[in-house]
């Protein structure tokens, strides 16, 4: 019985090395940051962190999502700036300030980015356009129409039942958005490796052509994948629009190329159709590394320089390794 | 009876004076040294009480110069945000005061968390430059919330209860009529006006921006008020955006299509148009003793101009580094002086030529 124990032991930690080392990584940077910088071990710095992650956090579940199925979306964005710019623009149209409108109007928010991750998926799964340039193609497009809406201009938002979601908290220190985000990681979490449909993300990213053969509707999964990956992008847009009191089109620029690197270090592989690999834990732990470096490289007052510098060499690590898998 | 009656009056008076004189040296001798006693211990207590509070003064005074500066830009990558925060850093350190600078690359969610950070890192005072002003509220949301004083330098934001939040920057209107009065006086000087001669105004603007067509208005106002120009004199010469590349072919035909004028003045909302209209006047075979221009900026561009020695060509040098300085100063004043912060404060432009620009451009970097 023992021997059994300890090889579902090694087993589980095999199963997630990636966490670990990433756990890892992160202990001993947040122990240089101490070092360097009294404010780091505090909770403000914990606040500041908590709040940076409840966003970009939300994209990279789908990321992970697609990643493991063997794609990626270039376009989430621009899917995030133009959610906060649609959403600020029907709220001050129609001068909305009651709740229950202003839930339906971000059902309606969340349902145009379902519908632009919707036409991302049947143009991948049914043209068989590489999903890369039709999600580049996607963001041209997403952001042309965020630019219209807005007409290029930021729009304010200080409707107060977004000032709430923006900077409400549980405990006078928990942000409501971080509670939604580690949600939906628990939800992905159990999604990915308890349930059958989990188990055909899996397969389909493991090898399409065969998860096809086994009866799996890879299409039809990847369609879903991309539809949800900008419906948590649109998400993401609505909660950065409540954060900033404000939306513009240009909202969420970074937010692919860090989704992606975050999703490569936490485990998944971007290899061009190939996925199957990584999971929602290594990509939360992924990106709460990759906000941590950010915000104590500022804490220890290292200049921009060293800060790009130190992101293309974690990104370019992550890569590497990826590749090594 | 007589005698009888002195004796006794003496006999009563010696004693009263006797038991007067024995009174005074007996209890009133006590009383007034115990009295003397509590002054001096009150003294004593009042003088300690002073020394405290004056070392606790002190100290506040100590503490209130321990003071730490921070500056978030919406991209200190650039040659003016670079400067802007080289007059910040310039005034802290003259006052021992901390400096902090941040970059948010033109990242609003990012500027934000820089303006947490920053208070978290304890700063006393925050200077912004925000990428677009309408995360303005939440900017002063978060320092009202840290009980620190916020100025804005350049873009002019509206803080959370709707009020215009300190602010320094450029007047736009003014630093065009500041161009337009040095052109006007170079013009007279040079003798552009002398019978004979025909001037003409060619004014490269677009009016796709409001900020270039305030400082072409500024310009036209400085001309007309201090030359003989009339207003059909000026001509408006549309570019699509003032660079050079659209710049210099809408200049060229304007000056084509006017013969009749022996001398131009050209203006540009930046250097980039008036430098333009240099490119089209030497083209056409104009000589520089018969064109002036006049851009706005004194960056890099007008320097090159400056250094390939053009007499005919000035620009309105901006102060990035003087709206930096002063920024600090208005805020290390209201912090250890009390005095108020001033809802606007302009700084205006220096009038730069080939003789003066290295002595004066915050942007000369030296042979």
């Amino acid at each position: 019985l023992k021997t059994i124990a300890r090889k579902n032991s090694i087993n589980i930690f095999k199963k997630n090395i990636n966490s670990v080392f990433i756990f890892g990584l992160l202990i001993v940077v947040s122990i240089i940051f101490s070092i360097g910088s009294e404010f780091f071990l505090s909770l403000g710095t914990l606040k500041i962190l908590m709040i940076s992650i409840s966003t970009i956090g939300i994209v990279c579940i789908g990321q992970t999502f697609l990643l493991i199925a063997g794609d990626f979306d270039i376009s989430v964005g621009s899917v995030v700036g133009f959610s906060s710019v649609l959403l600020a623009k029907m709220i001050n149209l129609f001068e909305i300030t009651d709740v229950w409108k202003s839930i339906l109007v971000i059902i309606l928010t969340l349902t145009a980015g379902a519908v632009i991750g919707f036409i991302n998926g049947l143009l991948v799964t049914k043209t068989k356009i590489n999903a890369l340039i039709t999600t580049i193609a996607m963001l041209s497009i997403v952001i042309g129409l965020a630019l219209l809406i807005s007409n290029s201009l930021p729009i304010s938002l200080n409707a107060p039942f977004f000032i709430a979601i923006g900077s409400g908290t549980i405990f006078g220190f928990i942000p409501y958005t971080l509670v939604i985000l580690l949600f939906l990681y628990l939800v992905s979490y159990l999604l990915l490796k308890r349930t059958v449909f989990g188990r055909y993300v899996y397969a389909v990213g493991a090898n399409e052509e065969a998860a096809k053969l086994a009866g799996i509707k890879a299409g039809r999964i990847k369609i879903l994948l991309f539809t949800a990956t900008s419906s948590l992008a649109a998400l993401a847009g609505i909660f950065l629009a409540s954060k900033t009191l404000s939306a513009l089109a240009s909202y969420g620029k970074p937010y692919p190329l860090i989704t992606i690197a975050a999703c490569v270090l936490g485990g998944c592989r971007i290899r061009g159709g190939v996925g199957g690999k990584g999971g929602a834990l290594g990509s939360l732990l992924a990106i709460i590394f990759l906000m941590v470096i950010r915000n104590g490289l500022v804490l220890i007052d290292q200049p921009q320089a060293i800060q790009d510098i130190l992101t293309g060499i974690i990104l370019l690590l992550a890569v590497f390794f990826s590749e090594k898998k | 009876m007589k005698k009888l009656l002195i004796l006794l009056l003496c006999s009563i008076f010696s004693i009263s004076i006797i038991i007067g004189a024995i009174g005074c040296k007996t209890e009133p001798v006590e009383e007034v040294a115990e009295e003397v006693e509590e002054a001096e211990e009150e003294v004593a207590e009042e003088v300690e009480e002073a020394e405290e509070e004056v070392a606790e003064e002190v100290e506040e005074a100590e503490e209130a110069l321990d003071l730490t500066f921070g500056y978030v830009c919406k991209r200190l990558e650039s040659n003016w945000f670079v400067i802007e925060s080289a007059g910040i850093e310039k005034f802290c350190d003259e006052m021992g005061i901390e400096y902090i600078a941040a970059d948010a690359k033109l990242e609003e969610e990012r500027f934000l968390e820089l303006v947490d950070q920053l208070i978290l890192q304890g700063v006393d005072a925050l200077m912004v430059v925000p990428p677009s002003p309408q995360i303005g509220p939440a900017i002063t949301k978060k320092c009202e919330d840290a009980g620190i004083p916020v100025m804005t330098i350049d873009d002019p934001i509206i803080d959370h209860y709707d009020n215009p939040v300190p602010h320094i920057g450029m007047p736009t209107r003014e630093v065009g009529i500041l161009g337009g009065e040095a052109l006007s006086e170079l013009a007279k000087e040079r003798g552009f006006f002398d019978d004979g001669n025909v001037v003409k105004v060619a004014n490269a603007s677009g009016e796709k921006v409001p900020v270039w067509m305030e400082r072409t208005e500024g310009f036209t106002q400085g001309l007309l008020d201090n030359t003989p120009l009339e207003a059909e004199d000026i001509i408006f010469v549309e570019t699509e955006d003032t660079y050079i590349d659209n710049a210099l072919p809408a200049v060229t035909s304007t000056v084509s299509l006017n013969p009749d004028a022996t001398h131009w003045i050209a203006t540009g909302p930046n250097d980039d148009a008036a430098i333009a209209a240099i490119r089209a006047f030497e083209s056409l075979g104009i000589e520089p003793t018969n064109y002036l221009a006049c851009g706005l900026g004194g960056y890099s561009l007008a320097l090159e101009e400056f250094d390939k020695g053009n007499d005919s060509f000035i620009t309105v040098g901006l102060r990035p580094d003087l709206e930096g300085y002063q920024a600090a100063e208005i805020l290390y004043n209201y912090l250890v002086n009390g005095v108020p912060m001033p809802e606007l404060t302009f700084v205006g432009g220096t009038i730069l030529t080939v003789d003066n620009y290295k002595e004066l451009s915050p942007f000369y970097e030296g042979e």
